[in-house]
């Protein structure tokens, strides 16, 4: 592997670990709703709106630093997404930001890994040419499969170019996964299976059916 | 802390397996083809009569007396074509003892001819020792022969 390669992943994982210390600081810690360098006047006001809201909303509403704590669904959530990059926030309601991330991931993991398998195939090439080229009887074919192996060559950098750079993505899309779940998304509530599903839209699935196959379902909502 | 060291270790546990996982892209080995018999350099010929009037075309060639895998060079011709399945060999010339090889031309299809004048081409092709392996051709010489 280059070292370039090396340098630059270990680089953008290690960037993860400020904002791994800030997070740990933000879960433990309850937010401050005083701000020092506020007016006094403004802070009373603060004060007061935060009383009324409690007092409104006493039965659902929880302190900021219960809420922001490791709760079960959280954790399931975390380690889901260590697993399956996408799943954890999916998990927690962000259905759209998961699947952009598993399609993201898991593509980009496709693509290297597909450049992977290209370049052990072209080394395998490379090989049979080279016991080719010193048996060769000849200049003109010894010349002819320089010429191939120069161009397998050029094949196998370029997957390797391929694969070195999704990789990269997917790696990088796993730790952007990660730190997303642990900082960013929120748990949006567990809600029955197709509560959100009610306002009007066009939607589109395959559903397995013994008998028939795969069937597609087309339903629209008015 | 330990939180954080957790998420640490896996990301560097999956990096490191991932890296460790993918294949390194082979080198090409360096090219020998091209040295492995040495080259047939300055390829000249020259048209000239015998003391008997016999037109002869003499070849000198010269090669990298360094290298010594060298056997013999195959003198190849072909008149008024420039395919390369044209080309007939005509002889098999030796390595010296000692300086370079050359040859001279005077076979029949040279004496005459029926227009004012005749293209003839010539290739050195040298044949090695090891493997007995054919090397590089030489670049073709034109030579035209006129009445």
């Amino acid at each position: 592997m280059k070292p370039a390669f090396l340098f630059h992943t270990l680089f953008f994982c290690f960037l993860a670990f400020p904002i791994l210390a800030r997070t740990q600081e933000t879960w433990t810690k309850a937010p401050d709703i005083n701000p020092p360098n506020l007016p006094q006047v403004e802070k009373a006001e603060l004060n007061v709106g935060r009383k009324n809201m409690e007092g409104a909303f006493s039965s659902a509403s929880q302190e900021p630093s219960q809420q922001e704590e490791w709760t079960k669904r959280k954790i399931t959530a975390v380690i889901l997404s260590a697993l399956i990059p996408g799943s954890g926030q999916t998990y927690l309601g962000h259905t759209e930001k998961g699947a952009a991330l598993t399609i993201g991931t898991f593509g980009s993991a496709l693509i290297a890994g597909l450049s992977e398998n290209n370049v052990v195939g072209r080394n395998e090439r490379l090989d049979e040419l080279k016991a080719q080229y010193l048996i060769a009887p000849n200049y003109v074919t010894a010349d002819q499969v320089w010429n191939q192996m120069v161009e397998t060559k050029s094949i196998l950098d370029r997957e390797a170019r391929r694969r070195d750079l999704f990789l990269k993505i997917a790696i990088g899309l796993w730790v952007a996964n990660m730190v997303d779940i642990i900082l960013f998304t929120d748990d949006r509530g567990e809600k029955p299976f197709g509560a959100r599903a009610t306002e009007p839209r066009a939607t589109v699935a395959l559903v397995p059916d013994l008998r028939e196959g795969i069937q597609a379902v087309l339903t629209v909502r008015f | 802390m330990t939180k954080r060291v957790f998420f640490a270790c896996l990301v560097f546990n999956f990096v490191y397996l991932v890296l460790q996982g993918c294949t390194e892209p082979q080198d090409l080995i360096t090219p020998e083809h091209f040295t492995r018999v040495p080259r047939v350099l300055n390829l000249q010929g020259v048209s000239s009569f015998t003391p008997s009037g016999k037109r002869v075309v003499v070849l000198t060639w010269h090669y990298d007396t360094t290298n010594t895998n060298i056997r013999s060079w195959d003198v190849t011709r072909s008149i008024n074509d420039t395919a390369t399945a044209a080309y007939v060999p005509l002889e098999i010339v030796r390595k010296p003892v000692a300086g370079y090889p050359s040859y001279m031309d005077s076979s029949g299809s040279l004496q005459t001819f029926v227009n004012d004048s005749l293209d003839v081409y010539y290739k050195i092709i040298p044949n090695g020792i090891l493997n007995n392996f054919v090397g590089q051709p030489s670049d073709v010489l034109h030579i035209i022969l006129r009445k």
